[in-house]
């Protein structure tokens, strides 16, 4: 699936890294970074953008108190959206974050579809993300 | 019989132990812990049902979070998580918006997020799930 590379998005996307950057270097001080062993997940959260790379919609879910996610664990989440309003929504590319205990997006997982996937109201639609360590 | 004890936090954890069986429906609110033997039917809102590894449970399962490192045979129902360890051995149909698997896990069965769902949206998490289960099963 060929992934378009749009400005928009991609400073969008420089943007958030920058700042999720800027936020753990101002918590952690200069204590030596370390590759994580495992993750811990509290929660996570859809991203739909549009053709332009704009964030249409977004929420967060909990996952029901905070888990381990290391080493030779696969992982699947599946997050629901419902179109309610009276207008059909295009969806061009999702997210689905993992979000630590302290609310800070710890990975993400994206999607762009070729073609837009057009969500007519009253319609809900899953997008899925799998991650493995 | 009694099942269950605080433990200081204002929680209340079940223990059903090594060696007892149980068969009916258990309903629980906190956190429940399975040793033993289970028929029926498991349910909690929002509680944690972890069937641990010598935990054999034969059971519809109605939870918030269910953790398996026993075994599980029977559909569960998990409205914030699943996990399944590497011990742990589940025969059923899985309806969760979150599933994690360790390498080494035993899974027969399909995923899907919510009874709620379109059928659009099942379908292509069929698809998504019968790719994984064939890795899930080698692991």
């Amino acid at each position: 699936m060929a992934k378009r590379v749009e400005p928009l998005r991609a400073i969008r996307k420089l943007l958030i890294s920058f700042n999720d950057l800027v936020k753990r270097r101002s918590e952690g001080g200069n204590a030596p970074q370390q590759a994580p062993v495992a993750l811990k997940i509290s929660g996570y959260n859809l991203v739909l953008m549009d053709n332009d790379g704009q964030v249409t919609w977004t929420r967060e879910w909990r996952s029901g108190a905070t888990f381990e996610f290391g080493p030779r664990y696969s992982l699947w989440i599946f997050c629901e959206y419902t179109n309610h309003s009276r207008q059909k929504v295009e969806i061009s590319e999702y997210e689905i974050e993992l979000t630590g205990e302290d609310g800070m997006v710890v990975d993400r997982f994206g999607t762009a579809f070729e073609d837009s996937v057009v969500v007519v109201p009253g319609e809900s639609r899953v997008f899925s993300g799998q991650w493995r360590m | 019989m009694k099942l269950a004890r605080g433990n200081g936090n204002g929680n209340t954890t079940g223990l059903l132990g090594k060696g007892v069986e149980v068969s009916g429906e258990i309903h629980f609110s906190d956190t429940f812990h399975i040793e033993g033997k289970v028929a029926g039917k498991l349910v909690s809102e929002t509680g944690t049902l972890v069937i641990e590894e010598t935990g054999r449970v034969e059971a519809e399962v109605n939870v918030g979070v269910c953790i398996v490192r026993g075994a599980l045979e029977g559909n569960i129902n998990a409205q914030s998580r699943i996990e399944i360890s590497k011990t742990g051995r589940v025969g059923g149909d899985l309806m969760t918006p979150v599933l994690l698997i360790e390498e080494g896990a035993v899974f027969n069965g399909s995923v899907g997020m919510s009874q709620g769902a379109s059928s659009r949206a099942s379908e292509e998490i069929r698809l998504v799930e019968s790719q994984e289960k064939t890795r899930v099963k080698g692991a």
